[in-house]
């Protein structure tokens, strides 16, 4: 059996020496194909563990693999190639850039993954009309609604087809036609065979998820 | 991140954050104004200060031959005028009074000069021709004193009895730094005459010292006593002081302005930097390494200060112009130069912390 595409061995962290330790020595696989729900009450770290696998935070103990190859002790160059490469992100607020049309927002991550930005076009505009925005890749996010933003977001975090997508309450600010819009993508994504993480405490998201892992 | 990509990004960047780019635009322009005006103003007075030091009179030596040893031959005065740093040497005898030749011993005294070397060395020639050993030439003053209305006639010994009249074969304007020789009379002298004073005159002031050394070997007197030497050295040493003070204090001036410059460029980009930290957040979570995001912050304002140079160094050129002076393209070039890489010095830091702030925190939602 090949390795998950994101695993995480012993896990434990903490913001601060000395402040709150989070985890308690985790262990979990993300397996791909699968969308992974993690969930917990509020401040158990659900957040917080995704920036970790994202390799945006440093565990203080324990480890994160990519791929089945340990990533967490790398250096900022190939941590932020691995982000570039095999993670893709989707925030609670879409974090768009509000000097970027739909479109360029979509290929952004392009920029940091050497990739051709040509071939990206086409794939950005195919993402952008299955998620239903694909009339909006002129407008500039300041001209799009919230739920319109997520899906935006996550065609972005799609384009690179990373093998891990990591997405912190995607669904936190919309309603209940845009949350089974934007699993309805997310699910997709695992169904062509992503890894899918959601940190949520959205009912609606949980009953759909394959897997929960409970903080 | 490739490189054009990284340049891309810098500009669209800057287009986009019209007001930072503006403001470091605005203070690299600044810094070039003010230090182009200031330090330029002070390099000019600098230059001035340096061509009054290199006028003749600083650059003149004179020796006399104080006891009468006759050493001051042609001979040793075309050596020393053959001297590299020697822009011309000139011998001259002992002045003796000369009246009008018509008038005799009763007429106005002029001071009268024989001139061994190069004539044309002490004297330019105004009217007339360049005379013949014997013969002399008259200033405009002599002339009033001869009481002559045209370069004409003869002058004469005014003790009589002394010697043959020299006939006047034209007029003359006395060289810098010999200008006493306007009051009076200079003759040509014949070969075997020796002289009693002479004057040197060095190519610049710098090599005054070197020339007064070389001078004096050639005279080669064992006993100082030989020679009253009247030398520039002093004036030359005065003269690299004052340069090397004027020189320092430009440096001292350039320095602060870049100094204060960098300083607010610094205060705008780390302003910036704190207002867009979600953007860098953002860049951070998608893949941008940190050497990416402080060179593109660096390019940034880069481009702004390229802007603001060129703007800057243009109004220089123009202020400076307009003060009566030529800007000096080295010292404008150098100045637009150095506040680019002020700008890029003061840039790195807040571009550094920026990279290295926590994204998460940025990124998370309150
Ligand atoms: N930058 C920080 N510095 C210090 N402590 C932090 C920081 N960010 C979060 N924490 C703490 O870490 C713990 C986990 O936070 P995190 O945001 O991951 O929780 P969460 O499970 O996502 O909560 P929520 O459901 O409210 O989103 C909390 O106790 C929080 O107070
Ligand atoms: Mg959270």
């Amino acid at each position: 059996m090949t390795a998950a595409p994101l695993a995480v061995r012993d896990l434990r962290f903490a913001y601060r020496r000395g402040a709150e330790e989070l985890f308690d020595g985790l262990d979990a696989n993300f397996p791909a194909g699968a969308v992974t729900a993690v969930t917990g009450s509020s401040g158990r770290g659900k957040s917080t563990l995704l920036y970790v696998a994202g390799l945006m935070l440093k565990p203080i103990g324990g480890q994160v693999l990519i791929e089945g190859q340990r990533a967490d002790d790398r250096p900022d160059v190939q941590r932020s190639w691995l982000r570039a490469t095999k993670l893709g992100f989707v925030f609670q607020d879409a974090v768009l850039d509000p000097t970027r049309t739909v479109l360029n927002s979509v290929i952004e991550p392009a920029l940091y993954g050497r990739a051709k930005r040509k071939r990206l076009v086409s794939r950005a505009q195919e993402l952008l009309d299955d998620l239903g925005v694909g009339q909006r890749s002129t407008h500039k996010p300041g001209q799009i609604s919230g739920g319109q933003a997520q899906r935006v977001a996550i065609a972005r975090a799609l384009l690179t087809s990373p093998p891990v997508i990591l997405a912190d309450e995607p669904t936190g600010n919309l309603d209940a036609e845009n949350t089974d819009l934007v699993l309805d993508a997310l699910h997709a994504a695992a169904a062509a065979g992503h890894t899918v993480v959601i940190a949520t405490h959205d009912p609606t998201v949980l009953n759909r998820a394959d897997r929960v892992v409970a903080l | 991140m490739r490189l054009t990509q990284l340049l891309a990004e810098a500009w669209r960047s800057a287009w986009a954050a019209k007001v930072p780019t503006a403001l470091v635009a605005v203070l690299v322009a600044a810094m070039c104004v003010t230090t182009g005006l200031t330090a330029g103003r002070a390099a000019a007075a600098q230059a001035q200060v340096e061509a009054r030091m290199e006028e003749a009179g600083a650059r003149h030596l004179s020796v006399v031959d104080a006891r009468d040893n006759g050493f001051l031959t042609t001979d040793v005065i075309a050596q020393v005028a053959g001297l590299s740093n020697v822009e011309r040497a000139v011998g001259f005898s002992t002045a003796f009074d000369a009246v009008n030749a018509a008038i005799g011993p009763g007429g106005e005294r002029v001071p009268t000069w024989t001139v061994i070397g190069e004539l044309a060395d002490a004297v330019e020639l105004t009217w007339g021709r360049w005379p013949e050993p014997g013969e002399a030439l008259v200033s405009a003053v002599a002339m009033v004193a001869l009481g002559l209305e045209y370069p004409i006639g003869a002058v004469a010994h005014a003790t009589a009895g002394r010697g043959i009249s020299l006939p006047i074969v034209g007029t003359f304007t006395a060289r810098a730094p010999l200008t006493h020789l306007d009051s009076g009379v200079v003759v040509r002298a014949a070969t075997d005459v020796i002289a009693r004073r002479l004057d040197v005159v060095s190519a610049t002031a710098a090599a005054a010292p070197v020339t007064t050394t070389a001078t004096l070997a050639i005279l080669a007197r064992s006993d100082p006593n030989d020679l009253l030497v009247t030398s520039p050295a002093t004036l030359a040493q005065i003269q690299a002081d004052v340069l090397g003070d004027l020189a320092e204090h430009n440096q001292g001036l350039v320095l602060l302005t870049l100094a204060a410059g960098a300083l607010l460029v610094a205060v705008v980009t780390l302003a910036d930097v704190l207002v867009r930290r979600t953007e860098i957040g953002r860049r951070r979570a998608l893949g941008a390494p940190r050497w990416a995001l402080v060179s593109m912050l660096i390019a940034r304002a880069v481009i702004g200060g390229l802007l603001g140079a060129g703007i800057g160094t243009a109004v220089a050129i123009v202020a400076i112009y307009q003060t009566g002076q030529t800007p000096d393209p080295t010292f404008t070039a150098a100045t637009a130069v150095l506040a680019i890489i002020a700008t890029i010095v003061a840039t790195s830091l807040p571009a550094m912390m920026a990279a290295h702030q926590d994204p998460v925190r940025v990124l998370r939602t309150p």
